[in-house]
């Protein structure tokens, strides 16, 4: 961990020799597109802004920079960027699927915080929603036969409820798909194959037996994916309905029965 | 005596037809089922303004859960309390026999229906409990102990998690929301409607609290009750 403090920090005193350019200069221009605040409040405050951007040679440039790939994080992130280029994100991108997910995506460009910083993107009560901006319904499940409303079913479920409402040691996403070494449910090496589930629950409900693996994590009300949920909101629906429709019956009824002993 | 008289008289006199340890049997029903209720549609409508202002109002989302498990608890012993009364003492027992559901139940329920559609002249004849308290008390039993296997499935869910499928808690859970709704929809309300805000009755019938009924409606609403008590000497 040192080390590699030591040797960003030796990074930005290097490019800010070479190359000259202080974030000063680049605020001249891009302050009113960018939080200057946030960003100078953020993990990368000590960066010149060339760190990541390297292309820029000169204020201004005439070219739009390339936005900073997963290479450049991991100049000072070498361990995350190699996890994550072995998981499912980092080999769909190396495989030219641009849609994958890489560094900026769920830590964001300028407003990088450490994740235990409520305003960080992968903080627990930020990070269902940093996911669900691709698993929620964006057609990635369409494009990629992957499963949607990943988003919905956490915060409806027991986990979800309560990491909203303040519990923030119950299970959120990365708990069971990890984070940057997220693999396919259909990879024997994931946190979430059918083999690996009971350790991943276990690791929170010791109690957890191969019998809970029955059923879906991510509940939807839907005959394919939770036929009993469906079947009992179904029943009750129905029961409802016919309920409310005997009572309003046995009001009128009544009205007509209270009137005929009345005038009777 | 003329008979305005008479019928003012009649009126007047109560006899207590509740005995106290219903009514306080009832009354921890009441209460207990009210905070269930509160407290379970905070957490059914969670995300809209409603469900806001019942949390807040319960004292945030962790005291919600905290009195819907102590409500919870207070409803469990009333029903232990209850079973205990029914079998163990001559009076509840008694109660709770005249209590089970009969054939004849269920042609007094048709001929209110016919009467209250205007085919039949006559209203039926009805006892100490008729089909409306019957249907009443059999609906409730069963509600509430849906309620508390599934509540109980979902409260002791680490327990169970070494014995049940991952499905039979997320059924738990949509059994227990909808029982939830049904127990206020159908129940509370239909109840309430009965005791309270149905014709002649309107606003508020005290008999919860004090058990007692006027002769007139015990002639109208159980004549045969009426007429037992009667022959007995005790009215």
């Amino acid at each position: 961990m040192r080390m590699i403090a030591l040797s960003g920090t030796l990074l930005v005193l290097l490019s800010a020799l070479t190359a000259g350019q202080t974030p000063t200069d680049c605020w001249d221009c891009h302050g009113d597109r960018l939080d200057r605040a946030a960003f100078e409040s953020s993990v990368h405050k000590d960066l010149a802004c060339t760190d990541c951007h390297g292309d820029v040679q000169s204020v201004p440039h005439e070219q739009q920079p390339a936005r900073p790939t997963t290479q450049v994080c991991a100049g000072c992130h070498p361990s995350q960027a190699s996890e994550y280029q072995q998981s499912i994100h980092g080999r769909a991108r190396a495989q030219g699927i641009g849609e994958a997910a890489h560094c900026a995506d769920c830590h964001s460009a300028h407003t990088v915080f450490s994740k235990a910083d409520p305003r960080s993107s992968v903080f627990v009560r930020n990070l269902p929603q940093t996911c669900g901006r691709c698993h929620e319904n964006s057609g990635l499940s369409e494009r990629f036969g992957i499963a949607a409303h990943r988003y919905s079913t956490y915060w409806e479920s027991y986990h979800g409820l309560s990491v909203k409402y303040g519990n923030l040691i119950a299970a959120n996403c990365s708990s069971c798909h990890g984070s940057h070494l997220i693999l396919a449910a259909a990879d024997p090496s994931s946190s979430i194959h059918p083999q690996n589930l009971l350790q991943t629950c276990g690791r929170c409900h010791p109690n957890a037996s191969a019998n809970l693996l029955k059923g879906k994590v991510h509940v939807e009300a839907k005959l394919s994916v939770s036929p009993g949920v469906y079947a009992v909101h179904v029943f009750y629906i129905i029961f409802l309905g016919v309920f409310a429709a005997l009572f309003l019956l046995h009001v009128a009824l009544d009205i007509i029965r209270w009137l005929r002993r009345r005038h009777a | 005596m003329p008979n305005e008289q008479m019928q003012e008289l009649r009126e007047a006199r109560t006899i207590e037809r509740i005995n106290l340890q219903l009514r306080v049997q009832h009354f921890a029903l009441m209460v207990s089922v009210t905070l269930l209720i509160l407290t379970g549609l905070a957490l059914l409508y969670r995300d809209s303004a409603f469900g806001r202002l019942l949390i807040a109002l319960e004292g945030g989302f962790e005291a919600r859960g905290t009195i819907h498990r102590v409500a919870a608890g207070l409803l469990m012993a009333t029903v232990f309390y209850h079973l205990l009364y029914i079998l163990f003492s001559r009076e509840g027992h008694e109660e709770f026999m005249q209590m089970l559901l009969t054939v004849q139940d269920f042609k007094d329920y048709g001929a209110a229906l016919l009467y209250g559609l205007g085919v039949r002249a006559e209203e039926p004849q009805l006892d100490r409990y008729s089909y409306r308290e019957k249907f009443q008390y059999w609906a409730f039993a069963l509600f509430v102990v849906i309620m508390i296997v599934s509540g109980f499935i979902l409260w002791f869910h680490n327990w169970f998690f070494g014995l049940l499928p991952k499905w039979a808690f997320d059924v738990a859970l949509a059994v227990h929301s909808g029982t939830g709704t049904l127990i206020l929809l159908v129940l509370t309300l239909w109840h309430f409607y009965l005791v309270h805000l149905s014709p002649g009755r309107f606003p508020i019938d005290w008999s919860f609290w004090n058990g007692k009924i006027s002769e007139k409606r015990l002639q109208e609403e159980h004549p045969l009750e009426y007429q037992r008590l009667k022959e007995k000497g005790l009215l």
